[in-house]
């Protein structure tokens, strides 16, 4: 069985390992390659905080709840082991902060000791006058890539630095299934009208003082575009912008001046803090995740595509629930391959 | 006496605080603090500075609980300004849990400290030998970032800080009117108080900046509290103890424990081990005495015997020394009644 996952972001690496973990010892042998013209440091995963938090308004798509739900229990059982740190986990706690009273998010269960602000806690904020307060995780994207690659690499997985044209073209090398994990780029393989980037820029500065997130919220402005402040395990990271169609990877000086501006605003002591570095990135931005099976139309048949990509600002959050029904979708894709390879009967 | 001249011995967060609520109490007065040691070599320097309050059997709760929340604002105030990481104080959020529950679920100090409530079930699997757990957030203070801090600011408002070791406090005299005795252990010997003695405490100090959360075991024997440059762990109780050395073992013990705590220490990098002597007493020690030899007198004020909280409620004990030092400078402008005929 010959599988190519294309992409080697946080969706790429980590399907491409729940599949190997799920049908390795199915499938003698499983020949997985990973095709990705980005690797880490430079991907769109290498660029985010990693803060675990989910949309605040319910999904489009209700089992992107289900997804949200599984990635963060999977996460919490392995923050306790001695490996947290080497897959960029640890846990951490913080703010949201709204202007006014809002109705509760839909993930205040998934996350640990969910409780509203109080008004001591809200002096804090001047200009905020509600919020919560819960405890969530944080997952490094560059650490738990350069983990997720090791943990692949061990199982004889390969990495190849190639620039994919089509899915006709990896199709014609002779490959059963092609994961398609290339986010912000899927549209280049198949057009996508509802995939668009939502260009993000971040600050990272030294702050070690600073212990919890502060999340700003503006149902006005939408999200990612109001100051937020995440702790990282070396760093800070200080944002948001949410530019949508903006395809400038260039860091734009405007951008920078209003995260700086918002972000000393909220937490003063930040005028101390050591400047990093600065990054842009492109979240793959769509109205819900396209994760489904395909055939290529017109490709040789035998090819199947399972689509994992669109997964906007919350990649990190949701992985490994998609990455789990993707293994779903492969191994649906198994059971039929074993039903059409029946041998015909003797008579 | 027209500017009284105030000696503050000691130069740990009781005597550099006290230096400070004194100078805003009693403006035009001038004080020195003397002391052989300074930070980074002081108690107080050892101590990872969580404010999390310690009972005395002989300071009355009601004494306790304003002088925490006198403190916790004072800070508070510092760590929500620009100056927080200058002053070394910051917000941190954590949990204290236990092996039984306690008899006080909620302790005399929980609407001091914000957001003070129960740990919900999920997040005792976090800790499988624990049954009971508190959630809050509190302050911490860099204890050396801290005190170089005050140091700065007693120098701003004119004070004077002088490395001296005193045998006796009648040196002080006749250079200074008023002495405010902050020695800690030190007035064992220089108030003669045998009612004060040693709790040896070790420490490690460990690189592990994805720790964001302080765990405190209820006993207070293990703790893991994650500061700006490092992690403390912690550590020890061990009375009547005056050994400064760390030992080896008892680093490899207060490791392994906090490893049961918190798994991910186990890669941490152990950067320093320390000792410090916490100043216990059965109560704080904070009142006025006329020390009197030959025909002088030396008007003292007591500040000592935090033991293992002082940091937890130095500010409002320290006001409460200025109050002290300002009712002696009052009683001795007052002339005499006895006249000379």
């Amino acid at each position: 069985m010959r599988v190519v996952v294309i992409g080697a972001g946080v969706i790429g690496l980590s399907t491409a390992l729940c599949i190997h973990q799920r049908y390795h010892s199915d499938l003698q042998p499983l020949d997985m390659k990973v095709y990705a013209d980005r690797f880490t440091p430079h991907t769109t995963t290498d660029v985010a905080a990693g803060l675990i938090q989910p949309y605040i308004s319910p999904p489009e798509d209700p089992r992107e709840m289900d997804w949200n739900q599984q990635t963060f229990d999977y996460l919490l059982s392995q923050v306790h082991s001695p490996t947290a740190d080497k897959m960029g986990l640890a846990l951490i706690s913080g703010y949201n902060l709204f202007r006014e009273a809002v109705p509760d998010p839909v993930w205040k269960d998934i996350v640990l000791g969910f409780r509203k602000l109080t008004p001591r806690e809200l002096d804090m904020f001047p200009d905020y006058g509600y919020g919560w307060f819960n405890t969530s995780l944080i997952l490094d994207g560059r650490t738990y890539l350069k983990w997720l690659t090791e943990r692949l690499t061990e199982r004889g997985v390969q990495f190849f630095l190639r620039k994919v044209a089509s899915l006709e073209e990896v199709a014609r090398g002779g490959v059963d299934v092609i994961i398609n994990c290339t986010g912000v780029w899927a549209g280049a393989l198949q057009p996508d009208p509802l995939l668009q980037p939502g260009r993000g820029q971040v600050i990272q500065v030294e702050a070690p003082w600073m212990k919890h997130f502060i999340i700003t919220h503006d149902p006005e402005r939408g999200i990612y575009k109001t100051p937020y402040i995440i702790p990282g395990s070396q760093t800070v990271t200080l944002g948001g912008t949410f530019q949508l169609g903006n395809w400038t990877e260039l860091i734009d000086t405007q951008d920078h001046d209003t995260i700086w501006e918002g972000c000393c605003r909220l937490e003063p002591t930040l005028k101390n803090a050591r400047l990093v570095g600065v990054r842009a990135g492109f979240r793959p931005a769509r109205p819900r995740i396209r994760l489904e099976r395909d055939r290529l139309p017109g490709g040789p048949a035998d090819t199947e595509v399972i689509h994992n990509y669109g997964h906007g600002g919350q990649g990190i959050t949701i992985h490994w629930g998609c990455a789990l029904e993707a293994a779903k979708l492969f191994g649906k894709i198994l059971e039929e391959r074993k039903l059409s390879r029946t041998p015909p009967s003797h008579l | 006496m027209d500017t009284a001249r105030i000696a503050v011995v000691g130069a740990g967060v009781i005597g550099l605080s006290t230096a400070v609520c004194i100078s805003k109490l009693v403006p035009g007065c001038s004080i020195t603090v003397i002391s052989d040691k300074f930070t980074p070599d002081t108690t107080s320097d050892v101590a990872a500075g969580m404010l999390i309050p310690h009972i005395y059997p002989d300071t009355p709760i009601h004494t306790l609980k304003r002088w925490f929340q006198d403190t916790f604002d004072h800070l508070y105030a510092i760590a929500c300004s620009a100056e927080a990481a200058d002053a070394g104080v910051h917000l941190v959020s954590g949990w204290q849990i236990f092996r039984s529950i306690p008899a006080e679920e909620v302790p005399f100090w929980a609407d001091v400290v914000l957001g003070f409530r129960k740990m919900t079930e999920a997040e005792l699997k976090k800790f499988p030998q624990h049954v009971f757990g508190q959630a809050f957030t509190t302050l911490k203070c860099e204890t050396s970032v801290y005190l170089s801090w005050l140091e700065k600011r007693i120098k701003e408002s004119g004070g004077l800080l002088l490395t001296r070791r005193l045998e006796n406090l009648w040196e002080l005299q006749p250079s200074f009117d008023i002495v405010v005795n902050c020695t800690g252990l030190g007035s064992r010997q220089l108030a003669g108080d045998s009612t004060i003695s040693p709790v040896r405490g070790q420490v490690l100090q460990v690189q592990a900046p994805w720790v964001k959360h302080f765990i405190r075991d209820g006993s207070g024997l293990t703790y893991i509290y994650p500061g700006a440059f490092h992690v403390t762990l912690g550590g020890t109780r061990q009375k009547g103890d005056w050994n400064l050395s760390p030992d080896a073992q008892i680093s490899r013990d207060i490791f392994s424990r906090c490893c049961v705590l918190e798994p991910s220490l186990h890669r941490a990098c152990i950067t320093k081990e320390k000792v410090g002597l916490r100043p216990v007493r059965p109560g704080v020690r904070l009142q006025k005495e006329l020390l009197a030899h030959g025909g002088q007198r030396l008007p003292v004020v007591h500040h000592y015997g935090h033991g293992s909280g002082g940091i937890s409620v130095h500010w409002g004990s320290a006001m409460e020394a200025a109050r002290l030092v300002s009712e002696c400078i009052q009683t001795h402008r007052t002339p005499s009644p006895t006249s000379k005929l």
